[in-house]
């Protein structure tokens, strides 16, 4: 092996020559872009939809949604029974087959699912399964207390107070010895306080070990899924892709690299050939689905094109047949095309307030400035594809689910609020800032709302914006008046938005903590039977929509173009889209 | 020669070290995270993730452990693309920049140079105004206006040309997506050479050696080509070092348009995840190739100029 700078040349030399290869393109190769390089491919650390986009083509959950209307089909398990009061799911699973071959088995899925609760791993979601199987929070806090000691002595100094604060929150009976041992150790007087609060902790909390989490592999084709709470929508998250079982042999031997293009086994409808960065990515159709019979025989290659014009033009010239997102520009006139398909998503987008700090921390002062914003003419002269203003934070057609409504767009209640609030007129009204992310649209949006604020109330904002990373941090250390936000549903279930506004919820980012709405949100949790479910949850949703944290504004739409030879999509609520009954009716023109 | 090239290389080190040195310091005092996103993360999440990238280390031995991986050829993992070495990832994209890059060069001195010699031969006569209008034009559309509006004349309306990609092999039909990329890439570089050139060609037409020719009767053309363009050329060929450099580790706005998978977007997107392992990695390159060709820009004068002396 080459060492150092002899090596870096070699290699630039040698991908300089790699990047010349290459082949003609198949005509029978269904091109999708895909908006930008995913960042991942390993299922339990994908970040959205970049990712999913492709990972749901590769591996396949126990159950599946339905593409038309994204209801919950048997995946890898064939048939499931609920017991055990709502919490035990016993999935039993139908001989499915890795694409290299190896039979799907029960414990792939364990050995999955207890792979993303593993803190070390820094899955962003792992949340959406350890708050859901049995003991999966307090397994997962052991193992990040165990790291964290592990960790100490190469910890910078300051980090050290705040790791100490989190581990009286994380420690388990077994760490009491190693937490003398720092102790004995610590200099610094705050952390050693911090570390003897922690001790006390750890002896009120039994061990978890691994073996105690919710869900064991009974034979090869059983699985037994022990939940924390009933949970409603349970099968729906079994759908989701940090649900996707990986093929443990292969990420044993291959640690980091297991999802590079030549190692990669999955177990869904297609399976990996080639991965570019930046420049395409190509599946073919994976022989070894269970259900391969009735997927067809494509090559699907995604393009990571993040200028939408350019991706419009290749798909006017024939170079792609589906495209995720449209120029905004162009909506007017794409509205009429037949190839352009639009409907509900289940996004929302929102301003939030800070109710820590200022003049958002009085209701009526929310209230005002909620009622002062015409919707209307957000969605006709700003956002214009037809996206639907929104007066709940929970958007339409969630089965069995009515979003409770906030107060319409009304100046002159506005007004009056505002004079109760203290400020007739506008008077003596401090100037807030409304905070977005550099983006057009946002930019056109905080604008409106300025001059909306200033006709209706006679008060004054700034506009401030910031590049994404730093509006991050803002919106977590909640230094902002106002900020605008969006929210994507993850599974089909009012509880997706409403849940992020419980006081103890790390998205909630307004300072909100009600009392009311945490009792709510927890009861709907516990609740079995489907519609007092929901009634609790409207409940939620109406305390929201009346002390306004948040105001909604408009719900998204999905924005698809597809050319007449690609059948089997379908337009639905979460823009997702499984690959399976997709067909390419003929040789696509180039 | 040979010591001057050593001099310079090793100075160059001395410059690499501390444009590295900088460069880490710079990004890790930004704000924000290269781990944050929309959804929060866990904090004992976040931690971990600080410490397999080594970031919970305290700020110098992060900073030693970097420049020790440099020293050993290891540009480190990205933050962005999880699992991916920041080598696999700009390697490649630095190959597909520098091949449109060296087609963007030429492309700016073949039409540069000429231009420059036209309008220093024609001075101040309808040659002269035309390439001087040109050059204008050049420097002041810019390459993200006129990148799309090379499209829609030359891919969308004419279907002369494809509308964005890189080539997938080296077929006739393939090169063609080189075209416009490279075209919209030189453009700006076209003027400033061509300025350059008449510029450099007017001063040396009238120096005395070049009277001394056209009185021993040497034809036209010959003083042009021979004689002056020689001297003529010296500041194109400062020009041409800083334009290579930059050229060729790619555009952003270029390979936005064209959909290129070349090393500007990454530099970009890099530097906006805060994946400051690509940043560096990025810059580093960058800098290696601005020292590389300042070091052949000055060989270049020697060879052109024999009162240049290298030392």
């Amino acid at each position: 092996m080459l060492k150092g700078v002899p090596r870096l040349l070699l290699s630039i030399v040698l991908a300089g020559v790699a990047a010349c290869g290459g082949a003609a393109e198949d005509p029978n190769t269904l091109i999708v872009n895909n908006s930008t390089e995913p960042q991942t491919l390993d299922p339990a650390l994908e970040k959205g939809q970049p990712e999913y986009h492709i990972t749901i083509a590769l591996y396949e959950g126990l159950t599946v949604y339905d593409p038309k209307d994204l209801s919950v089909k048997p995946g890898v398990a064939e048939s499931w029974e609920l017991g055990g009061d709502g919490t035990v799911y016993t999935f039993h699973l139908r001989p499915a087959k890795w694409s290299n071959g190896d039979p799907v088995t029960a414990a792939d899925f364990e050995w999955s699912w207890k792979r993303v609760l593993d803190p070390a791993l820094g899955s962003e979601y792992v949340e959406q399964v350890s708050r859901y199987l049995k003991n999966g929070m307090a397994y997962f806090d052991g193992a990040a207390a165990d790291g964290t000691i592990q960790g100490w002595a190469g910890t910078k100094p300051e980090k050290r107070l705040e790791d100490a604060k989190s581990l009286v929150k994380l420690v388990q009976r077994r760490h009491a010895d190693p937490l003398k041992a720092l102790i004995a150790a610590e200099k610094d007087q705050a952390v050693s306080t911090e570390l003897n609060n922690a001790f006390s902790e750890c002896m009120k909390r039994p061990d978890v070990t691994l073996g105690q989490v919710g869900v064991k592999a009974k034979d090869d084709r059983t699985l037994v899924v022990t939940l924390e709470a009933p949970t409603a929508y349970f099968l729906d998250l079994a759908a989701f892709f940090t649900y996707f079982p990986v093929h443990r042999k292969t990420v044993e031997t291959h640690g980091k690299d297991w999802t590079r293009p030549e190692h990669l086994v999955g177990n869904g409808p297609f399976r990996m050939k080639t991965w570019k960065v930046k420049d395409h990515i190509l599946l073919d159709r994976n022989p070894n689905y269970w259900d391969a019979a009735n997927v067809a025989d494509l090559k699907l290659k995604f393009l990571p094109v993040e200028n939408a014009s350019t991706a419009f033009n290749l798909y006017e010239k024939g170079r792609i047949h589906w495209l995720t997102e449209v120029p905004r520009d162009y909506i007017e006139e794409l509205l009429n095309r037949p190839d352009y398909h639009t409907g509900p998503f289940l996004t929302t987008y929102f301003y939030g307030f800070n109710l820590n700090k200022g003049v958002t921390k009085d209701k009526r002062v929310r209230q005002a400035l909620a009622r002062a914003i015409d919707r209307q003419k957000i969605v006709k002269f700003i956002t214009r594809a037809g996206e639907i203003p929104a007066e709940s934070l929970v958007p339409p057609g969630l089965p069995g689910y009515e979003p409770a409504k906030t107060n319409p767009f009304d100046p002159e209640a506005a007004s009056k609020l505002l004079a109760d609030a203290g400020y007739p007129g506008g008077k003596g009204f401090p100037k807030i800032e409304i905070l977005y992310n550099t983006q057009d649209v946002h930019k056109k949006i905080a604008a409106a709302i300025q001059e909306m604020w200033r006709q209706n109330l006679h008060i004054e904002s700034e506009l401030r914006n910031v590049e994404w990373k730093i509006y991050l941090d803002m919106q977590s250390r909640m230094e902002f008046d106002v900020i605008r936000r969006a929210w994507i549903a993850d599974y089909n279930d009012p509880n997706t938005f409403l849940d992020m506004f419980t006081s103890a919820n790390g998205n909630n980012n307004t300072g909100f903590a009600n009392a009311e709405y945490d009792r709510l949100v927890a009861g709907a949790a516990k609740e079995t039977d489907p519609a007092k479910r929901m009634k609790l949850l409207h409940g939620a949703e109406a305390v929201l929509m009346d002390e306004l944290p948040i105001v909604p504004m408009y719900f998204y739409i999905t924005k698809n173009m597809w050319k007449p030879e690609v059948t089997g999509i379908y337009d639905n609520v979460r823009d997702t889209h499984p690959y399976n009954r997709i067909r390419l009716a003929e040789k696509p023109g180039k | 020669m040979i010591q001057f090239i050593l001099k310079r290389i090793s100075g160059g080190v001395l410059t690499l070290f501390v444009i590295a040195t900088l460069c880490f310091f710079i990004i890790r005092f930004a704000p924000g995270s290269p781990f944050t996103g929309e959804r929060k993360l866990p904090p004992e999440v976040l931690r971990n993730l600080e410490r397999a990238y080594n970031m919970d280390k305290p700020l110098p031995v992060q900073y030693l452990l970097r420049m020790k991986g440099y020293l050993s050829g290891d540009l480190g993992l990205s933050t962005k693309y999880l699992g991916k070495r920041v080598d696999e990832l700009l390697f490649p994209s630095f190959g597909t920049s520098l091949q449109l890059g060296l087609l963007g060069f030429c492309f700016s001195l073949l039409m540069g140079v000429p231009i420059g010699i036209l309008a220093a031969a024609k001075q101040n006569r309808l040659p002269d105004y035309l390439s001087s209008s040109a050059a204008l034009f050049g420097i002041c559309v810019p390459n993200f206006l006129l990148g799309p509006v090379l499209v829609m004349a030359f891919a969308l309306s004419l279907h002369w040309l494809p509308v964005a990609g890189w080539p997938e092999d080296f077929s006739g039909e393939e090169l063609l997506k080189l075209i416009l990329p490279a075209v919209t890439l030189g453009a700006v570089h076209v003027a400033y050479v061509s300025r350059l050139t008449r510029a450099g060609m007017l001063d040396v037409l009238h120096k005395d050696y070049i009277r001394t020719a056209r009185a021993k009767g040497v034809d036209e053309r010959s003083v042009f080509l021979k004689h002056a363009l020689k001297n003529g050329i010296t500041p194109v060929l400062s020009y041409a070092g800083p334009m290579a450099a930059y050229i060729f580790t790619g555009s952003v706005v270029v390979e936005k348009i064209f959909n290129l998978p070349g090393m500007g977007q990454h530099f970009v997107d890099a530097a906006l995840a805060r994946d400051d392992a690509m940043v560096m990695g990025a810059v580093l390159i960058y800098s290696c190739l601005v020292i590389l060709f300042n070091i052949a820009v000055d060989i270049g004068y020697s060879l052109l100029d024999p009162r240049v002396r290298l030392a």
